[in-house]
């Protein structure tokens, strides 16, 4: 919104040091067609080891900007760091939305200090059913891809009908909730949900992903469905100011190639 | 396969939100960043679309679409050619690169941006989206091209900058060839900051005009003078500038300049002017209601009484006496009864004409003069103003206060014998109850205050008055032998009881009672 502390210099808003550390940890995007880590996703932990919970627990309407800007920052500082060249998946609050030209200045001038291109930058959008002002949202989710970012709808299929976001926001990317994921190889619901979801997708040309994979079953299941952008713990865990890395043979079992 | 049931929010539906172009658009708007539709003709590029950020930051006023209006230059300022517009330079659907660019409007202000466009489809028709950041005003550069710096004799430098007063030397054109330690210092900038610029830059704004035309008329000859100049800081100081006019090389006019700081004696004097300001108003004012003083006021009135008789214009003077305002100072304290002196003045100040004048004459006593005004005219106003004091309770104990006043006309008598005149005449309305105004050499008039709501009392003036109508017939018969001494305390208890006695009706006063 117009009248941005970064121009006025006076709110602090954005500039105030938050009154709590955090921390970031990574976890792999895997393309099981091309057989490697395409990108990781920033997860936010304690600066002590503490869960995203126990960081996210004492961000309150007053730090949250500060607080979304911070991440995005120390996002790309550590995946800089550690010599990440690949996708760099950001969560993005959708309430940050409301200040977003703070928020993307702030990721603009880190992104260009470090040399990393915009367009290896992905935000996924989460907790959307929060989100009231949908054409606001729909507003800067075109700029963000003009800018070259991607744009990724987290936890698609969860609790909250969001379908109607497909047709307000067109993302680039849906990620599928893991909910949906647990299990399916064994349950016909959630088979025929994603099934579904597969033939919306392509139909609307977007990319799919699944979160939460947690099993091989579960991953052949997937992948056999078309699905074969996956994330879990099955891949790999989420570490802390590190980059896992999984195993090719871990590809080729998803593949059936063994 | 089918498709999954999707449901919609009523409000989506009204409005749908397709990737437009002009969300695109109104998104960068939120995030900041400038943003331009073009679309390309062959012979010109057109603006078809700007958000609101691009009209504000590159001041485009006019009704889009419209020819480009802006001159490019590349990042090193230099003007791109014609077919080189980074609109025409975009053949890719991803966006480029941020690249630096500058723009030229037709007011000749220059802005430096970094830009980034990108092909987009819009109604079938291929156009560029141009997104602008970083979008910041250059100054424009001196109007008056710098001529090349004379070269100075070196013993030149070494004398100014020896001198322990500011001194500068500017050349024709007015810019700074020279600069000393003591003017740098004084003004709180480095030589390097000041050689070169025009000397302009020294000068408080209000004074560039005044600098400027002085610098242009008299290069001939040197002279003094004093001007207002600015420090770095902006704060303003006054200066005495002194200075001689040069031939030095090859006949170029140099202006030496040394400056003197005035601020302190400046500030002295406008000190010392504002004391003698104060003590005129002291020695003329009444401080407590801020009116003319006695002192003054005896002058004021000797002034209006000359200017009465050379003109021939009438002249009313009335003296007003607060009635029972003793009264007030003793039940309600000295603070009430300052406060009830100074509403009453601004009241009656407010009532009266520009011309006349309100003097606190001593006590409760206010002396009026009213130019141009004969004696009628003059009651007339004072019965206005009994009446509006009727209604105005004064101070904050909301005192309902009256007072009697008496009016006489000059007629060709010294101002001491006027103030006796007004004086019995005062000391007639006293005696005629308080709260009514009496004409020196008429009959006392009964006041709205004194009066019976029910039936005004028609003629005031009774056959039998005592007071006289003839003005050559000495004044004050009857009532009060001396009226003068009644400012004596001796004879202020006597003239209290007279009061009572005429109160209660006593044939010997004014007829006219309540």
């Amino acid at each position: 919104m117009p009248g941005c502390a970064r121009h006025e210099s006076v709110c602090r808003r954005c500039d105030a040091p938050l009154p709590f550390d955090f921390t970031m940890a990574f976890q792999p995007l895997v393309d099981l067609e091309r057989g490697e880590i395409y990108g990781y996703e920033a997860l936010v932990r304690g600066s002590d080891g503490g869960s995203a919970a126990s960081v996210l627990s004492r961000v309150d309407d007053d730090n949250l900007y500060r607080f979304d800007q911070a991440c995005r920052v120390k996002a790309l500082e550590l995946a800089h760091r550690l010599g990440h060249q690949g996708l760099l998946s950001i969560n993005f609050l959708p309430n940050a939305v409301y200040e977003p030209e703070a928020c993307i200045q702030a990721t603009l001038i880190t992104a260009e200090r470090l040399g990393w291109p915009v367009d290896r930058l992905c935000f996924e959008i989460i907790e959307t059913e929060k989100v009231r002002d949908r054409r606001h949202l729909h507003n800067i989710v075109s700029a963000y891809r003009d800018m070259g970012m991607t744009v990724a709808l987290d936890d698609f299929g969860s609790g909250h009908a969001n379908l109607d976001l497909l047709v307000d926001i067109s993302p680039d990317l849906l990620k599928i909730d893991r909910r949906l994921v647990d299990g399916v190889d064994t349950a016909p619901r959630q088979q025929i949900l994603i099934e579904q979801i597969v033939t919306l997708a392509e139909k609307l040309d977007i990319a799919l992903v699944a979160e939460g994979v947690e099993t091989l079953e579960e991953a052949r299941w997937l992948y056999r469905r078309g699905i074969v952008r996956q994330q879990g713990y099955w891949y790999a865990r989420p570490e802390t100011e590190g980059l896992p890395q999984c195993q090719p043979a871990q590809f080729a079992l998803v593949r059936g190639q063994h | 396969m089918n498709a999954l049931p999707i449901t919609l929010d009523s409000d989506t539906r009204q409005m749908p939100l397709q990737p437009t172009l002009q969300s695109t658009l109104e998104g960068l708007d939120l995030l900041g960043i400038a943003a331009l539709v073009c679309r390309i003709e062959d012979d010109a590029v057109w603006i078809a679309e700007a958000n609101a950020l691009a009209r504000r930051q590159l001041a485009l006023d006019t009704e889009l679409p419209a020819a480009d209006p802006w001159q490019w230059l590349d990042g090193k300022l230099q003007p791109l050619a014609a077919d080189a517009h980074p609109a025409r330079q975009c053949d890719t659907s991803a966006p480029q690169r941020w690249q630096r660019y500058h723009l030229r409007d037709h007011r000749g202000e220059l802005r430096a941006l970094r830009l980034r466009c990108r092909g987009v489809d819009a109604d079938g028709e291929r156009q560029v989206l141009l997104a602008l950041d970083r979008i910041t005003a250059i100054a424009p550069p001196p109007a008056q091209p710098r001529t090349r710096t004379p070269q100075l004799p070196a013993s030149l430098r070494q004398w100014i900058g020896s001198l322990p007063i500011g001194a500068c030397v500017l050349d024709a054109a007015g810019y700074l060839c020279l600069v000393n330690p003591a003017l740098c210092n004084f003004f709180g900038y480095a030589a390097c900051e000041l050689l070169e610029r025009h000397f302009q830059v020294l000068l408080a704004p209000a004074s560039r005009e005044l600098g400027q035309r002085y610098h242009q008329t008299s290069l001939t000859s040197g002279g003094q003078r004093s001007l207002e100049l600015m420090r770095r800081d902006g704060s303003l100081c006054a200066m005495q500038v002194e200075d001689s006019v040069v031939h030095y090389v090859d006949g170029q006019p140099l202006r030496i300049a040394c400056l003197v700081d005035m601020t302190a004696q400046r500030d002295q004097t406008r000190a010392l002017q504002a004391r003698n300001r104060r003590l005129e108003y002291l020695a003329t004012r009444d401080e407590m209601t801020g009116l003319h003083n006695r002192r003054y006021g005896q002058q004021l009135l000797e002034q209006a009484m000359q200017r009465s008789r050379r003109y021939g214009e009438p002249l009313a003077v009335a003296m007003l006496d607060l009635d029972h305002f003793k009264a007030v100072n003793d039940e309600h304290g000295h603070a009430v009864g300052d406060d009830v002196l100074r509403e009453f003045s601004s009241l009656v100040g407010t009532l009266l004409r520009q011309s006349d004048t309100l003097i606190r004459w001593g006590g409760e006593e206010f002396l009026l003069l009213l130019p141009g005004v004969d004696r009628g005219a003059a009651q007339a106003t004072l019965d206005r103003i009994l009446a509006r004091l009727a209604q105005q309770p004064l101070s904050a104990c909301e005192l309902q206060l009256s007072f009697s006043a008496g009016i006489a006309e000059p007629r060709q008598t010294t101002p001491q014998a006027l103030l006796e005149r007004v004086d019995a005449a005062l000391y007639q309305a006293k005696q005629a109850g308080r709260g009514c105004v009496t004409l020196a050499d008429g009959a006392p008039q009964v006041t709205a205050l004194n009066q019976d709501p029910a039936g005004p009392q028609e003629s005031p003036v009774p056959e039998d008055s005592t007071v006289p109508e003839d003005p050559e017939l000495p004044e004050n018969l009857g009532l009060c032998a001396n009226p003068a001494s009644s400012e004596d305390p001796a004879m202020s208890e006597d003239t209290t009881t007279r009061e009572t006695l005429a109160l209660s009706g006593r044939p010997a006063g004014p007829t006219v009672a309540t």
